[in-house]
């Protein structure tokens, strides 16, 4: 307990708190729209049984984001200010390992509890038919507590094996976006629960009734859940707190670097040394990315929702009967509104921490203005963004060849992905200013997420063009690629916003004194 | 003829007054001992030489120009500086972080065999910076200074995390660099039998205000003994 506190102790000022409690008030935000429109009164007849079907699959793309950065909170101050070594003269490492785990399982309790208090406040205000099962919420509190601790272990235990936290939250996101995917393939509900992530799915137990020919809801109804979530939740959280103790206590006591195979040096150091000095020709922003494998996501993301997505459309082929229409909102949805702004801010992120970290400010104010340091992020943030759509454009077409389109490639493709490029540029700009202002790795990655489903809602309220994660979504054209796009209005936006958080940016640097970590 | 002067050079206000009405001196060619207790301003003056903090008051001249928001990277390109600790990216090597620093710069790759080989870094060049010790680190910040060949050198503790070895080599180094480089260097440090070591001239700084510049002869002049002296100023906090 002693531990503990300390444990709050320091993460006071760090805003922790409001990870969950943002989150929280979200899906409660979210939940109680679906109470209020013309639908509304039907959803609350069916109120205490809804409730409980939809909040999985909002937990399931809400809540692992959130998770990875709670742990990458947690975890990096320790990293940055160097304090493991310092700690570990003064407590056990077993005491350490635990007082963080114990934080985590605190913050996951009363997030689960908040949640299922959120329902009964929801209940109330929009008169949901009937009591609440007492049972069923309290089914729902634990399988959410259990579900998010373990996530919340695997990612702080990511974390404090790589110190570059770009990589717990690229990990995050990609199993993240598999779990969600997953849900929609109840065929293999084996796949749902070997990855953590998909346990959210793999636990639910309230499934729904509709009529085919209206297209209606009908009713909600318990279902019995197989064994097989309850086994691989219980393996999983043995392997995490079992297996991420052993970890933790077998690390070098220099620090928790991970020296794997990506820290090993390429070549002998003797050839090395003989080799002729030269700079290379790369644009110095690459040259600091360089040996940061961060573009990977970039890679991986947009191969998970091809591939889940191929197999979705796959699955509901007798009603996705547009070929590669179809199957372009089966690949495209979720990437562009969840996954891809966060993934986005976690390269913005990583593209300032290296000038955060330390005193280097002092050193690339010396040497560069702030228009080209700002622009040349831009240009690296806009490059990788480029390279990740022609890599989707490419994995939709063999996706589609594989599942059997015989149909050429429309050209419209060439047309979605150069306008997704132009939408992903101007969130890629609000990013950078975000990361630029909040030093802290993770939380410009989480507004992240509440700008991609902002640019949701804004989508659905028809003012897509007033916000810059709207424009990745309709340049993509992510839910309908038969929407026309008023490309005057597009481009004028996206110029503008581009501009605008170009020159905030720029206009930070040059009014604000240097601070620095040294 | 001095290369760098400031005139009332103020950063902060009232009880957050961190400098005050600085007025520096510093001739060309000249090694300029810039002596304070801890948390005195040096590197609060250090950083307002280079344009990273930005004044309340006052103004700095390099070569005779004022220096703006316009021209300060220009004069800046005549300048090199290691400020607090030194800056580095630790997943890139030393050779690495010094072609990015070259680039910026745009210095030929000859300057960075060159700077490596003035610090005595060239064999460990492609370790990464995260393995280096402390003292590696400092000298690669002082090879990053070098590159280029500047006509001003600002050194904020350059020998910090050095072995008594290598602080003794770094003082001989810049002690040196006006006739072998034909620099004038800015040094800092809270040691004042260092800045003896080293400097011409020398300023004073205590609690954000200059109480003395001169040569180190003045200094002497001014008591029985340079300790003495520095005491006196320090702690009484008169201008003299």
């Amino acid at each position: 307990m002693n531990y503990l506190s300390i444990e709050l102790r320091k993460t006071k000022r760090r805003g922790i708190w409001l990870v969950p409690t943002a989150l929280i008030l979200f899906i409660m935000m979210w939940l109680g729209h679906s109470y209020t429109g013309h639908n509304g009164k039907l959803f609350a007849q069916f109120g205490w049984k809804d409730i409980l079907y939809n909040t999985p699959l909002l937990n399931a793309i809400l809540v692992p984001t959130a998770i990875a950065v709670l742990a990458s909170r947690v975890i990096d101050m320790e990293h940055k200010g160097n304090m493991w070594k310092q700690l570990e003269t003064m407590q056990s490492r077993r005491a350490l390992f635990f007082a963080k785990v114990q934080y985590g399982f605190c913050a996951v309790f009363l997030f689960s509890l908040a949640e299922v208090l959120g329902f009964l406040v929801l209940g109330t205000l929009f008169q949901f038919a009937g009591t609440p099962d007492w049972w069923a919420l309290g089914l729902f509190f634990v399988q959410t507590l259990v579900i998010s601790f373990n996530l919340y272990l695997l990612q702080m235990i990511i974390s404090i094996v790589f110190s570059n936290q770009a990589v717990a939250l690229c990990i995050g996101l990609c199993g993240s976006m598999a779990g969600l995917f997953l849900m929609f393939l109840p065929q293999y509900p084996v796949l749902r629960c070997i990855i953590p992530w998909g346990h959210y799915g793999a636990t639910m137990f309230v499934g729904m009734d509709w009529n085919e020919e209206t297209k209606k809801v009908v009713g909600f109804y318990y279902m019995r859940q197989g064994n097989g979530a309850v086994f691989f939740i219980a393996v999983w959280f043995l392997v995490l707190i079992v297996g991420g103790w052993l970890l933790f206590q077998n690390m070098d006591t220099d620090g928790y670097h991970f020296q794997g195979i990506l820290g090993r040096r390429s070549k002998n150091a003797a050839l090395l040394s003989q080799k002729p000095v030269h700079i290379p020709a790369l644009p110095t922003e690459l040259m600091k990315v360089k040996r940061t494998p961060i573009w990977l996501a970039f890679l991986v993301l947009p191969l998970i929702s091809a591939v889940i997505g191929t197999a979705n459309f796959l699955n509901n082929i007798e009603i996705l009967t547009s070929g590669w229409y179809s199957l372009w909102t089966q690949v495209s949805l979720f990437l562009c509104y969840v996954f891809m702004p966060p993934l986005l801010g976690v390269y913005a992120s990583y593209l300032w921490r290296l000038e955060h970290s330390g005193t280097n400010w002092n050193m690339i104010l010396t040497h560069s203005s702030a228009y080209r340091i700002v622009w040349n992020k831009l240009a690296v943030c806009a490059v990788v963004s480029l390279f990740s759509m022609l890599w989707l454009g490419g994995v939709f077409i063999v996706c589609g060849r594989c599942a059997g389109i015989t149909a050429p490639v429309p050209v419209e493709l060439w047309d979605w992905l150069f306008f997704g490029f132009i939408g992903s540029v101007s969130v890629c700009a609000v990013q950078l200013f975000l990361s630029l202002i909040i030093r802290s790795f993770a939380v410009p990655i989480g507004l992240g997420l509440v700008g991609g489903v902002a640019g949701l809602v804004v989508t659905a309220k028809g003012f897509e063009y007033a916000l810059p994660y709207g424009l990745l979504s309709i340049g993509l054209r992510a839910n309908n690629p038969n929407r026309a796009l008023n490309y005057e209005l597009f481009l004028t936006s996206s110029v503008i916003f581009i501009l605008l958080f170009y020159l905030l940016s720029v206009a930070f640097i040059k009014h604000n004194d240097v601070k620095t970590q040294g | 003829m001095n290369i760098i002067e400031t005139k009332n050079l103020t950063k902060g206000t009232g009880a957050a007054m961190r400098v005050s009405d600085l007025d520096l001196a510093v001739p060309e060619g000249c090694v300029y001992g810039f002596l304070g207790p801890n948390g005195a301003g040096k590197t609060t003056t250090l950083k307002l030489l280079l344009g990273l903090l930005k004044p309340t008051n006052g103004t700095i001249t390099f070569f005779g120009q004022k220096m703006t928001e316009q021209n300060r990277l220009s004069i800046l390109s005549h300048t090199g500086s290691l400020i607090e600790n030194p800056s580095y990216y630790g997943h890139l090597t030393g050779l690495e972080n010094l072609q990015i620093i070259a680039k910026l710069k745009k210095v030929p790759a000859a300057e960075i065999e060159k700077a490596l080989n003035t610090v005595r870094l060239y064999e460990q060049k492609d370790k990464k910076v995260r393995q280096y010790s402390l003292g590696m680190k400092q000298r690669l910040g002082i090879a990053m200074a070098l590159l280029g060949n500047p006509r001003v050198l600002i050194l904020d503790e350059p020998t910090n995390g050095l072995d008594p070895a290598g602080i003794q080599e770094m003082r001989e180094f810049i002690k040196d660099l006006p006739t072998t480089h034909q620099m004038t260097v800015i040094v800092s440090s809270h040691l004042l039998s260092e800045v003896e070591q080293m400097a011409d001239m020398v300023g004073i700084i205590h609690h954000g205000r200059l109480v003395f510049q001169g040569t180190m002869a003045t200094l002497e002049a001014q008591g029985d003994g340079l300790e003495e002296v520095f005491l006196k100023l320090t702690e009484g906090g008169e201008s003299l």
